[in-house]
């Protein structure tokens, strides 16, 4: 079973993420920032991660500079932000992560599917 | 005529016997009897003898006696008494001594009294005449003495009156001359003038050049003024002041000043006399440096060089004078020039006002025509003072003041800076400064509004965030749930209707935040019914109260713009529109497409108050604005109209007073070929 981390300190963004993708069978963390989402990022080893950009503690691109290679290695990484005009696909990639998601989601099946492309 | 008293008179007898008388016979008269005739001589001129009567023996001794007494004594009475009476004797006797009486001896008794008498009366008529004849000639002499002094003294006065009348002649004729002179001088306005004038004083001397001023203004630079063939000649040169001698003489041959005069005129100037010039009032009121000195070249002889010295120094005043006042009026006439042309060089208006806000001065930008009018009469046109004019604070305070005031379409900071014109505590004056700033506030205005924009965009940003999260979870829970329930089902109906609701939010704020940015978009093909549906929400508020009537009929036609700069366009146009209404009136707003003329057009129209005529042709003006301060910046139909222009459209209005506007505005029609061409 593939395992997902959600990393957003928007509850009502983790619980729907996480309603829809442990419905299409992934096992799903939570973290409500940028710390905890380092330490459980740690602990569980994800296949993928959710990662806000702008959050307490930590902001997004601080996890992934703080996170260990050898961890960081093992798992896809998308960047949601509710920001979409300062952030797309470009700079996300630049800042070390796989792909973007501007939030509020069109139709957050089309997540799923992308979800399930990326961990093929 | 008196008869003396005849004891005063002198009777002589003169005979060698006494006379045959008695005493009584003589009627008081000094009888004085001698027998020589000596003895009666030595009477004579002593005392005055009335009667002499020559009694010799011998008729001749009688005779000679009688004849020589006649001589002496013309006033005594002669008589003769003789022994032979006869007419010989008696002829001789009155031819030789005037004798009064002959007289016989041997009748003296008898004949006496009757002589006696008559040489009494001869004698007192004698005396008396002789004595009014010494009187008058003695008058007579004093009368000619006191005419002869006279005459001397008057003599004496017409002389010493003769001589101070032509001196006071010459006096008053030089007073005269030297007045008239002063007054031409006082009348000279030029330096030309001046020296036309001294030369023509000169010319009564022979061999005496036409007058050179020398002066300087400030130090190193020295100005000659002459005349050269009956024109005036002005040159400099750079080099120290000449005649630097601090008197009030006429100097004579003066080396420096000689060596000036032949350097600068290229001749040599032999003899020349410089006249000096005191310019104490330039000095004074100008600067200290100020020199100046006349010279004259001459070739008088030495005799006559005197009068010509003695006939300047006379006129050295008014020369004087005369030069300070014309480099004064000079210094103060290209002083006055030099400050008109700053204050009309000045491009901002600028006035001296009194405190009845009548102009007393001011420069040609304040106002082409100058006339003692009241300042807001010929600045503003007014009849009134201007509002908000800074003045009254400025006299209330003696402090500068500024502030705004408006006239037609331009905007003015009048800075009001308060002077004393007389020396008082009080400001008689205040000199006003108009800047106009129209064209600062706009810039300003322009400013605050991108500025309000930009916070708008950012506070956009802020909120897009916030509501963004929310939004997130709100759409996708509905998603998700929508999922879960049947279809068709109530719940599941109404989670339609929230996801539905959550995704009009969602592009609500997606709207918004590309409004407001800012960020140039590039220009795009868009179809204006798309700009329009965009830019609708954001007006809800201002719309609310009236009815709308929406009919877009050009959603296929695509126009060629910038999509965030026609939805500005929609805004201002459709919240204008329902400002213009102050009641609740309908709100129409239409598209369609127009295939002979190949545009799209909108309209937005009003049932509002419509736009009176006299303002009309300025809504498109930028800052003009009818809304009450704070509520409109006088740009949004401005703005409009420019970026409807730059994409080639055009914008006109229809109105009608009380009855509503209609703004009209169409695009060019975009074919998708020609978009689509790189």
């Amino acid at each position: 079973m593939k395992k997902i981390l959600v990393v957003d300190d928007e509850p009502l963004v983790r619980r729907s993420l996480k309603r829809v993708l442990v419905s299409a069978g992934y096992e799903v963390a939570e973290a409500s920032d940028g710390r905890e989402g380092l330490a459980q990022w740690r602990k569980m080893k994800p296949d993928l991660v959710f990662l806000d950009i702008l959050m307490p503690a930590l902001t997004g691109p601080q996890v992934l500079t703080e996170i260990e290679a050898e961890i960081r290695g093992l798992a896809k990484v998308i960047f949601i932000s509710a920001y979409t005009g300062e952030y797309n696909v470009e700079s996300a990639k630049s800042l070390g992560a796989d792909l973007f998601l501007a939030k509020p989601f069109d139709d957050v099946f089309q997540i799923v599917e992308l979800v399930s492309q990326v961990l093929k | 005529m008196t008869i003396r008293s005849a004891a005063s008179q002198i009777l002589l007898w003169v005979g060698e016997l006494p006379a045959p008388l008695s005493p009584e016979k003589f009627q008081g008269c000094e009888l004085l009897q001698m027998r020589k005739p000596e003895e009666a001589f030595s009477f004579l001129g002593k005392v005055q003898v009335a009667i002499l009567v020559a009694a010799l023996e011998k008729e001749s001794d009688s005779l000679a006696l009688l004849e020589k007494w006649e001589q002496e004594s013309s006033l005594t009475s002669l008589i003769l008494v003789t022994d032979k009476m006869s007419t010989q004797t008696v002829r001789e006797a009155v031819n030789r001594a005037h004798v009064l009486a002959v007289m016989d001896r041997k009748n003296i008794v008898s004949e006496w009294a009757t002589h006696f008498k008559k040489a009494i009366a001869k004698y007192s008529e004698a005396e008396s005449r002789a004595r009014l004849l010494r009187e008058s000639t003695k008058q007579f002499r004093e009368l000619e003495a006191l005419n002869m002094s006279l005459e001397k003294i008057v003599s004496e006065r017409t002389q010493h009156i003769e001589i101070s009348k032509q001196e006071e002649e010459e006096n008053i004729t030089k007073v005269r001359t030297l007045t008239r002179f002063i007054k031409e001088m006082a009348q000279v306005s030029s330096f030309e003038e001046f020296l036309l004038q001294f030369r023509k004083e000169l010319r009564k001397f022979h061999k005496v050049g036409d007058p050179i001023l020398v002066y300087q203004l400030f130090p190193g630079k020295v100005e000659f003024v002459s005349i050269q063939g009956g024109q005036i000649v002005v040159s400099s040169s750079q080099q120290e002041f000449p005649f630097s001698e601090n008197s009030e003489e006429i100097a004579l041959n003066h080396k420096s000043v000689s060596k000036s005069l032949a350097n600068q005129f290229g001749r040599p100037f032999a003899k020349t006399m410089v006249i000096p010039i005191e310019p104490s009032l330039v000095q004074e009121a100008q600067n200290p440096d100020v020199k100046a000195c006349l010279c004259v070249e001459y070739s008088v002889k030495e005799q006559e060089l005197s009068s010509v010295l003695a006939f300047i120094q006379e006129r050295l005043q008014p020369l004087g004078l005369t030069v300070d006042r014309l480099l004064l009026e000079n210094e103060l006439t290209k002083f006055s020039f030099r400050w008109e042309k700053t204050f009309d060089g000045i491009k901002d208006p600028i006035a001296i006002i009194d405190v009845d806000l009548e102009v007393l001065r001011a420069n040609k930008k304040f106002s082409s025509k100058l006339s003692r009018k009241k300042c807001y009469e010929s600045f503003a046109g007014r009849t009134s003072p201007c509002e908000g004019c800074p003045i009254e604070d400025s006299f209330k305070t003696g402090e500068s003041q500024r502030s705004q005031i408006q006239v037609g379409e331009k905007i003015y900071e009048v800075h009001s800076y308060p002077i004393n014109l007389q020396g008082g505590g009080k400001p008689t004056n205040a000199v006003h400064q108009y800047v106009e700033i129209t064209q600062r506030r706009e810039l300003y205005l322009r400013l605050l509004q991108s500025e309000k924009m930009g916070a708008i965009g950012l506070l956009a940003g802020n909120i897009a965030h916030e509501l963004n999260n929310p939004l997130t979870g709100l759409r996708s829970l509905s998603q998700v749930l929508l999922q879960d329930t049947v279809k068709d089902s109530n719940i599941h109906n109404d989670l339609r209707e929230i996801e539905k609701a959550a995704a009009r939010s969602q592009q609500i704020i997606r709207n918004l935040r590309e409004f407001s940015q800012g960020v140039t978009q590039e220009v795009r093909l868009m179809s204006l019914d798309d700009i329009i549906q965009k830019t609708i929400p954001m007006l809800k508020t201002v719309m609310r109260i009236h009815r709308q009537d929406f009919d877009l009929q050009a959603k296929e036609h695509l126009i060629e713009v910038e999509p965030q700069m026609i939805q500005q366009v929609v805004f201002n146009l459709v919240n204008n529109a329902c400002q213009a209404m102050k009641d609740p009136g309908i709100l129409t707003v239409k598209t369609w497409h127009d295939s002979k003329t190949k545009t799209v057009s909108m309209s937005v129209s009003d049932t509002g108050t419509g736009i009176p005529p006299r303002i009309l042709e300025k809504i498109f003006e930028p800052f003009f604005t009818t809304k009450k301060e704070g509520l409109g910046t006088g740009l949004g139909l401005s703005l409009a109209r420019k970026i409807i222009e730059s994409y080639a459209g055009r914008v006109s209005v229809q109105t009608k007073e009380g009855e509503g506007s209609t703004f009209l505005v169409s695009f060019p029609e975009a074919s998708r070929a020609q978009s689509e061409a790189p």
